[in-house]
């Protein structure tokens, strides 16, 4: 999904997914609500580095393998 | 559904209900000022109207802000949904809500200016400051309502 503002492309849905893991696991997982997951993958909210880096090592990922510039893809 | 949404939820139903009261009763409030207290005309049922609303609008306000005092205070008891619950998306929404309040009081305070200085409708102080936390207040609350809402869906 893509942040239209800063074109910041996500795959944390994807990725999430991969891992069996549920909005609300992803979300208790990292901190935050089960909204807050959603509005990242659907675009809507840019994480802060923190909350990236958090959600990248639950997820077993890099962060740049989850979020990128639309550009640089 | 784990505790923490289900506080949220929780978090959403009694802020709705305390932006609906406080519209209410703030509103009734200004009204009962404008007319009631200044003294300017107004029909009789409208009166009786506006006073009553001022009280059973005082009345439901005053329970949600109990709901959500006490919803608080169990909040706060748990340090992860406390956490979780004011997040950065929430502090985002927060921070939108607060600044659309600060621009609607400040076209309010420009209409009021513009009713006082051209169009000569005379505004005392109780009232415009009345109506600047009534409509001000509201629209924070009201949007605040709105984004988590919408993030929910």
């Amino acid at each position: 999904m893509r942040h239209e503002e800063t074109g910041l492309v996500n795959r944390l849905k994807e990725r999430r997914a991969e891992r069996g893991l549920t909005q609300e696991a992803l979300a208790e997982a990292v901190g935050v609500t089960r909204k807050t997951i959603n509005t990242v993958e659907r675009g809507r909210f840019v994480p802060s580095t923190v909350l990236a880096l958090k959600l990248a090592a639950a997820l077993g990922s890099r962060v740049e393998e989850l979020f990128f510039l639309e550009r640089s893809a | 559904m784990r505790m923490i949404e289900r506080y949220e939820r929780a978090r959403r139903r009694a802020m709705t209900a305390y932006a609906a009261t406080f519209f209410v009763w703030a509103g009734a409030l200004t009204g009962f000022f404008a007319w009631v207290i200044e003294d300017r005309p107004l029909p009789q049922p409208l009166a009786l109207l506006v006073s009553a609303t001022t009280v059973i609008g005082f009345v439901g306000w005053a329970a949600s802000g109990l709901w959500l005092f006490l919803l608080g205070r169990r909040i706060a008891a748990d340090p992860k949904a406390s956490e979780a619950l004011n997040d950065e998306r929430s502090r985002q929404n927060t921070d939108r809500a607060f600044v659309a309040g600060f621009w609607v009081i400040l076209a309010l305070a420009g209409a009021a200016i513009v009713l006082e200085v051209g169009l000569g409708v005379a505004l005392t102080g109780k009232t415009l400051g009345l109506a600047l936390i009534w409509l001000g207040v509201s629209v924070v609350l009201s949007l605040f309502v709105l984004l988590e809402a919408r993030d929910a869906a």
